[in-house]
This record gives structure tokens, sequence and C-alpha cells, in this order.
């Protein structure tokens, strides 16, 4: 299995998501989930994705129909990554885009300029869970406060913080000078 | 917590009650225009705030959305209408129902709030702003989106974060810092006010101490005073009688001022009386001559005056002309009738004329006396005129001086007192009246010192007020600038802590992007917030450029969907787990619907509930098949529309199944074989 493959499996078993290499009928990465199936292909340049793309997808789907009867309804999520080490000129980019919105049989996603983990995991997106979901606390202002006030009366802030009256604050301010 | 279910009756275009039971993973519902989806969600906003926001203050003829939330259809809708919404937590329920007249019964709202936000920093009208971002209504994609003003897109992202908790705080401290700022004024205030006293108080006792005069000088007034005034009365008494010399003595010096004002004037009516005798005198001479010019010529009777004369001598020219135009007639003469001859007719007319000629002649000269006559009476009138007029001049002359020689001797002065005089004896009495006011100022002094004893105690009390003032002054500069510090690190607190939960929010905001792909070249969102008072919040693909003028509109709604569903996920105050989409896929393309569908199956996937309602079945079974399902009736597909009774209705629903499992993995080889 190629440095990219290996990429490819790493990050979908973060995402939980079973894989296994395979050398037929083309060297690819098979991976599956609850809901998901589908095959990564990998080539050396943006070229050879755009000439070969199809045929390759036509010999998988060939090579494993059997399988894919098997999973009835799944085999209309079944997903196809082809991805290129070598960059896409616009010419090819726009050739990628014709590749991912041919919705016909399976999904398929085409990304050139894959060659490194980041990369790999950016082509995979659709698969992983939301990456940068956030998970936000309420904030302790009182704290916040606290922080940003160590130089002023102590005795003072503490009332602001209990939601003293302006005037309260105030004379606490004044009596600690 | 998630929605449970939907129950309406009477409601929008359900007339008769229907219940949707969803799938607490997902349901997805499918309906043509008009079969009642987005009445579903509309149902869950009015549950919740007695409104239905979506149509926002839209009001057309007197009507707004408030005269349409209840059926109004062809036929009569079941008798009561109402719409009941259920919510679930890990086997905990709740249920709340509005009914026609908005009256609330079930779960409390307050209660039901708790449920679904963390009260501690929900915004103000927390359920009203959890429908705005758990519903996404079509018609609202992009105008909450990429539409918004940058600002109002900063404040929602804001809003989102329960970020209104920290305005609350700021707001005090705002609130101390302008009491503080208010002290400080009044403090400075004050300290001007007391050296404003200081200063009155320390000129006044500056003059007084420089009025007061030494007691030799005062002994010395006292003297002169009693001189000047005559008298021997002590020196407070003193003051008044030499004020009453004052004013006698200014009365004298007017006088004598006046005095001197006349005095010319009457020195000039001594000089032209002289003048005015002679005048006099000479005019009587020139009267007489000219009465004695007229006893001179002789008297000229009536019966010699000019007139008559010439009178006679016309007359008889006139009957010498009569009688030489009838002529002599028949030997007489026509005019005496008398028996002549024509010779003697003749020279009685030449001796008629020549006396004629006669009489003119001592006319003229008769004439000439009564001219010569008429001259010396005119010039005897002129003379007298003249010798009256110099008399009454003479006359008044004499009355002035008269009258300014009486004044003069009534004033104790000699009746030809020189001008000299007056002016020595006027300024001897202002001299006098210049000493008086002198030592009367001097006198005045005496009352100083109980004034000075009087403005010493003044400065003093000045003095301790200023001392006062500027210690609070000293301390109202001390508390301002805490409170104003106060004030500032709340809001650095407010600020910093929004931007580093914005910071966590956004790359999600891209993310979404990215997975949905709305663009095929752009195919990352950049974000950039700015502006230090009014914060903006900036949203640019490629090289700065805008999406809102560059996508399409397809391409606008996924850029919107991208900003909404990071705003509903970060929502940090909200516990409610469900994302309604309401005909989400309206203009947007197949491909990118897939999209769509990959991320909801990871939101699913990750515990939200996500409700969504579709017009196209293909799509709904395409979002059936990509979601994933349990086999605990977690998920479900929902057909709604028309009964055969023309109500809205569910007309299909079932509870969808698990995919299975490991169907590639463990027959690859089987399959390759």
């Amino acid at each position: 299995m190629t440095r990219i493959l290996e990429f490819c499996e790493q990050i979908l078993k973060e995402g939980s998501i079973s894989t296994e290499g395979s050398s037929s009928p083309i060297p690819l990465l098979i991976f599956e989930d609850a809901t998901v199936l589908g095959f990564i292909i990998e080539y050396d340049s943006s070229a050879a994705l755009l000439d070969n793309w199809s045929h390759h997808a036509d010999r998988v789907v060939a090579h494993y129909q059997m399988a894919l009867r098997r999973s009835a309804l799944k085999a209309w999520n079944c997903n196809f990554f082809f991805l290129a080490a070598g960059s896409a000129d616009a010419r090819e980019q726009a050739g990628f885009t014709a590749i991912e919105e041919d919705l016909v049989g399976t999904r398929k996603i085409a990304r050139a300029g894959v060659n490194n983990l980041h990369d790999v995991r950016e082509a995979l997106l659709s698969l992983l869970p939301i990456q940068n979901a956030p998970s936000i606390e309420a904030v302790d202002m009182s704290a916040e406060v606290r922080l940003r006030t160590s130089e002023l009366p102590s005795m003072a802030i503490e009332a602001f913080i209990q939601r003293a009256d302006a005037t309260t604050v105030l004379q606490l301010m004044g009596s600690s000078e | 917590m998630k929605l449970e279910f939907v129950e309406v009756c009477g409601f929008r275009g359900y007339a008769a009650p229907v219940r949707f039971q969803f799938g607490s993973a997902y349901t997805v519902l499918d309906g043509r225009n008009g079969a009642g989806k987005s009445s579903l969600f509309d149902a869950v906003e009015f549950a919740l705030t007695g409104t239905i926001s979506k149509y926002e203050n839209a009001s057309a003829s007197g009507q707004t959305v408030d005269d349409y939330i209840w059926w109004r259809g062809p036929f009569p809708a079941t008798k009561e209408k109402y719409v009941e919404v259920g919510f679930s937590d890990s086997g905990k329920r709740v249920s709340i129902r509005r009914n026609q007249a908005s009256l609330v019964s079930g779960t409390k709202l307050d209660d039901l709030q708790a449920l679904l936000c963390d009260s501690a920093i929900a915004p103000g009208g927390a359920l009203a702003q959890l429908c705005t971002h758990a519903i996404v209504r079509d018609e609202q994609i992009t105008r909450l989106s990429l539409d918004l003003k940058e600002t109002d897109r900063y404040a929602l992202l804001r809003a989102s974060l329960g970020a209104t908790d920290a305005e609350e705080w700021i707001s005090r401290a705002h609130l101390i810092a302008g009491l503080a700022k208010e002290r400080l004024e009044a403090a400075k205030r004050d300290v001007e006010n007391a050296n404003s006293a200081l200063a009155v108080s320390t000129r006044a006792l500056d003059q007084i101490r420089v009025s007061i005069i030494g007691e030799v000088q005062i002994n010395s007034a006292v003297q002169r005073l009693q001189r000047l005034t005559e008298s021997n009365l002590p020196a407070d008494q003193l003051i008044s009688r030499a004020r009453g010399f004052l004013v006698s003595h200014s009365a004298v010096a007017e006088k004598l001022r006046g005095f001197l004002g006349a005095w010319a004037s009457t020195d000039s009516c001594r000089k032209q009386v002289a003048v005015l005798q002679r005048q006099l005198v000479e005019a009587q001479a020139l009267r007489d001559q000219a009465i004695t010019r007229i006893g001179a010529l002789p008297s000229v009777s009536a019966q010699e005056s000019s007139s008559n004369l010439s009178r006679k001598a016309r007359a008889i020219a006139n009957l010498v002309q009569l009688g030489k135009d009838v002529g002599y007639t028949d030997g007489h003469c026509p005019l005496c009738s008398k028996n002549q001859s024509e010779a003697e007719f003749a020279l009685g007319l030449d001796l008629a004329m020549e006396l004629a000629r006669s009489l003119d002649k001592s006319a003229v000269a008769s004439a000439d006396l009564e001219r010569r006559l008429d001259d010396a009476r005119r010039e005897v009138a002129q003379c007298e005129a003249t010798v009256r007029e110099h008399e009454k001049g003479l006359n008044d002359a004499k009355s002035a001086i008269a009258k300014y020689e009486a004044d003069l001797i009534e004033a104790g002065f000699e009746r030809d007192a020189s001008e000299s005089a007056i002016r020595d004896r006027l300024v001897s009495v202002e001299a006098e009246a210049l000493v008086v006011q002198q030592d009367v100022r001097v006198l005045d002094t005496l009352s100083l010192n109980r004034d000075l004893e009087r403005i010493a105690k003044e400065l003093e009390s000045a003095k301790q007020r200023s001392t006062q003032a500027q210690a609070r002054l000293s301390a109202a500069v001390t508390t301002e600038a805490s409170a104003k510090a106060l004030h500032d690190a709340t809001r650095r607190a407010a600020s910093e802590t929004l931007e580093v939960r914005l910071e966590r929010v956004l790359p999600l905001m891209a993310e979404l992007y990215r997975r949905l792909r709305p663009h095929p070249v752009w195919s990352s969102l950049e974000y950039a917030i700015r502006g230090d008072v009014r914060r903006f919040l900036k949203l640019q693909v490629g090289n700065g450029l805008n999406p809102q003028f560059m996508f399409s509109s397809g391409q606008r709604r996924a850029t919107g969907l991208a900003f909404l569903l990071s705003v509903n996920l970060s929502l940090a105050w909200s516990k409610f787990k469900t994302i309604m989409l309401d005909d989400p896929v309206q203009h947007i393309d197949d491909f990118r619907a897939v999209h769509l569908a990959e991320v909801c199956a990871h939101l699913i996937a990750q515990g939200r509930q996500v409700i969504c309602a579709v017009e196209d079945e293909a799509l709904a079974d395409l979002f059936c098949r990509r979601w994933p399902a349990s086999n605990t009736d977690d998920a479900k597909r929902i057909s709604i529309g028309a009964d055969k009774d023309a109500n809205i209705a569910i007309l299909s629903e079932r509870w969808l199944t698990a995919l299975p499992r490991d169907t590639l993995l463990a027959m690859p080889k089987l399959a390759a074989g």
C-alpha cells in the first residue's frame, strides 16, 4: 500500500471507519461504516487520474458487484475517491469538478495535490466527523474580571462581582486609598 | 432535549388534528407545495413564542400574520384549535400546548426555557432566539446569513455564543465609571468654588488693610472738619455734618460757576450800552433833519394836486379834439353854439389847446413836489423805527446788567466784581470741598476695623473648605481612575473571551463551507472580524471576493447554510439538540444537496436530531438512505398531503432501519473470487 493510502487508512480509522487494502483489480483501499462504503484509488498525476478514473471505477464496480448487491440500499452510498499527488491546472480542475458533479451510480470525489496527512484529511472530509465542532462553556465573567483587575482595590472588585450597587463599589474604591 | 412530537389542530392549513411523532435521530418529511411542511415548523415556533417570526412585521390591509395563524379554509375546522409540542431527553418528557386564545397549558414556559436553555448565559428572549437558530427556513437562509450587514452578522454570531451576559457586566461597570466621573466633576467644581471664595476673601482683606488710615491722619482730619464745619462734634458724628457741608458747598460752587458762565455775556452788554446810546442819538438827529426838510417844502392844495391838474388838462385836450372832429358848423362853434367865424373858431381851439398844455406842465411840477414830500415822510418814519429799536436794545442790556449785579451783591460780591474775583472764590470753595471729601473718607475707615475682623474669619473658613475640597478631589481622581480601569477591564474581559469563543466557532463555519462546497473554484471561506467600536464579521472567498455578490442564488444558499448551521452548532446556551430544515435545498442542485446530506449525516451521528422537510420524494429517499439509523425506531420517513376529505394529513409514515454492516469489507475475497 502506498504512503497516501496508508494516510487514508490512518485517518479513516480515527473516524471509526473500517478499512482494508486490496490490489484487486487495482491497488486501492476499501472502506465501510454504518452508512457509507467505497474505494480510494491513488494516481501519480492529475492527468493520469483524468485519463483512468472512469475505466478504473468500472473495473472496481465489476470486481465488487456481488458485495455491492449484497449491501442493498447501502450501495447507493458507494463513494469513490480519486486522489492525485500532483497539482492540477485550471483545465484539470474543471475536469475534477465534472467528475464530482457526475452523480451517476456512485458518489465521486476527485482531488489533486494530495501529498500529506493534511491533504488526505481534506480530501476525505465528507467521510469524517465534524472536525471543528466547538465545545463552548459558559464564560466565568467573575474570574475574567478578577484576572484583569488585580491592581485595583480587591474589596471594591469583590463588591462589583457580588453585584453591589455602584455607590457601594465607589465607596470601597475610595476608602481603600 | 429533542423534539418528540408536534400536534396541530385548526392551525394554519391543518383543519383536522394531526400528530407528528419524530424519530430521535432524524425525520424526513416530504410533501408538495401547500402540504403543510412549513406549518409544522411554524407550529414549534408558535408554541414556544406565541408568534411566527418569518413574516417579521409584515401587514397588508390592516391584517397581519396573527389573523392567519388559525384555520381559515373553506370548510370549518375541528372546534378546538391548538398547537401542542412535546420534547424529550433521556426519558424525561415535557410538552406545551397553546390554543386560539394563546393560553398556554402543560409545562410552564419558564420551566421549558430552563430545560431548553442554560439560563446562566442565555440571552434575553432566549426561546425566540432558539427558534431563529434551530429552524432553518428556505426563505431565511440568505437573509439571515450572507445578506446580513457585517455588523448584524457579527451580532448574530455573538448572541449565539451567549455573550450578552458580558454586556450586563459592561453595563454595570459603565454605570460605576459614569458615577465616578460625575463625582470627579463635582469635586472639581467644589475645588473651583472653594478657591474662588478664598480668592474673594483674600482680595477683600487686602483692600481693607490698604484702606485703613493711621491715627495722626484721623486726628488731623477731625480738626479740619471741625474748623470747616464750625463745630466741635466728635469724629463719628462729624461725618454727617461734613456731608451736609459738602452738599451746601456743592450748591455754592454751582452758583459761582453760573456767575463765571454769565460774566462774559454781561460784560458784553456793558460795552453794548455805549454803542446803543450813540446810535440812538444819531437816529434821533436823522429823524429831526427829515422833519426839517418836510417843513421847508411848499404845501400842495387839493386844487393844485398833480392829479387834479392832469385831469383838467386831459379834459380840455379831449374837448379841442372833439371840436376839430366835428369842425366849424353852420357859422358857429359846435361846442358852445357861439356864432363866430371859422377863423375865430380855429383861434379858439388853439387857445384851448395852449391852456391844456399849461395845465399839464403845472401837473408835472406838482407831482415832483408831492414825491419829495413823500420821500421826506418815509425817512422820518424809518428814523423813528431805528430810534425805537435802539431804545429797546438799550433797555434790555441795562436790565441784564442790573440783574447780574443784583445776583452778585446777593452772593456777597461788589456790584462790579471782576471775573478773577469770582474765579478765586470758586477755587477756594472747591478746595474746601475736596479737603472735606478726603477727610470724610478718612473718618469712614473707622468702620473698617469691624469688617477686617469679619473677613479674616471668612478667609480662614474658606481656607478650610479649600483644603477639604482638594482632599475630596484627590480621592475622586483616584476613584475615577479605578472605576475607569474596572470598566476597561470588564470590556476587555468581554471582548477577549468573545474573541476566543469566536475563534473556536469560525473554523467550524469554514469547515461546513468546505463540506457543502457551494462553489467549484472557491473551495474555502475566509472570515475576518474587524472594527474597534462596532464589530464586523466579514466573509470572503479567493482574494478578498465577497460571496454575497459573487455567488449564484444556489451557491449563496449553500454558503448561508454553512453559516446558519455553524451558528446553530455554536449555541453555547442551547440545550435543544434539534435542527429543523424547512426545504433547505430550494435552488440548490443535486450535487450540493448530496453534500448537505453528508453534513447532516455527521450531525446525526454526533447526537443531533435533524427534522427535514423537502418537496422531492427522491431527495427524501436520498436523505433516508444516507443518514444513519439504528433499529430502535429513531429514524422516520413521513409523507404529508391531502386525505380523501381534503384535510392535510399524514399519508404515510414508517420507521427506518439500519443499513447492513460490513457488506464490502467482509466479502472482498469472495467478491474477488
